[in-house]
């Protein structure tokens, strides 16, 4: 399974639902816990993506994008972080006064309006980061879950 | 991001909390929204709002952006999310009546 994760994160990656509600958030984190640890399993016994993909397809994908967006995903990151994968470091700015940082980049000050610019900020989804490209995933590299 | 400055915008891309850069939930935090009553998770997303109107504030205030011009045309800012970040955008407008009202936030917002 050298290469599998790629699949996997691949997998989480691409499911998408459109918004409901905040509710059904709160919903699916008390009912999908077992259905992760199942998902990994299923991972660890060489289940290649069509496999994992139909099963998931089985399943309330909304309830299961959600809790995967929340815990499972930056998890897998944090894992491919500790595992050869290279991530471009952005900058922080705390939140609170009790050391909460929100990582974040930059575009800069546009050069020509540099008093009047409008602002966006950007909030993503599940599978990638802010920006430009965060991750890039070396696919010669295990990562071990 | 690489477009915007040519284009006269600031684009700002904020990492959610759990992702590499930002602060990891809290084993409490995470207890809550999934063992919590439904008070404690309906504070829970309040938080998540709050904390991305205080990045926002917090910018603000450090790069001094340009406030929202009287006919709304220049400057100011706006919020925006894909995915699954549509929840977390629609939680940080939500969580505004946390705010002070004299927040740049709420005098900044297009």
């Amino acid at each position: 399974m050298s290469d599998d994760h790629t699949e996997f994160i691949c997998l989480v990656a691409v499911i998408d639902v459109s918004t409901e509600s905040s509710r059904m958030l709160l919903e699916v984190f008390v009912s999908m816990d077992d259905l992760i640890i199942h998902l990994i399993a299923m991972f660890h016994k060489g289940y290649k993506n069509q496999e994992l993909n139909d099963f998931v397809l089985a399943l309330n994908p909304t309830r299961l994008v959600m809790r995967l967006g929340i815990l499972l995903l930056p998890a897998l990151f944090s894992l491919a972080v500790s595992s050869n994968v290279n991530f471009q470091k952005p900058l922080t700015l705390p939140v609170d006064e009790k050391g909460t940082v929100f990582g974040y980049f930059d575009s800069g000050v546009p050069p020509h309006n540099p008093k009047t610019y409008n602002t966006i900020f950007a909030i993503h989804g599940l599978g990638f980061t802010s920006g430009r490209s965060a991750i890039h995933i070396n696919t010669t590299k295990k990562i071990v879950i | 991001m690489a477009v915007a400055p040519s284009n006269g915008l600031r684009f700002v891309a904020v990492t959610r909390r759990g992702y590499p850069g930002s602060t990891p939930f809290s084993d409490s935090e995470t207890s809550v929204a999934t063992n919590g009553t439904v008070d404690e998770q309906t504070s829970f997303l309040i938080q998540r709002g709050v904390e991305f109107n205080m990045f926002i504030h917090n910018f603000s205030k450090k790069f001094g952006l340009p406030a929202l011009s009287k006919d709304k045309t220049r400057g100011g800012f706006e919020v925006m999310g894909w995915s699954l970040g549509t929840f977390f955008a629609l939680w940080t407008v939500s969580a505004w009546d946390a705010l002070p009202r004299t927040s740049r936030i709420v005098s900044g917002l297009r």
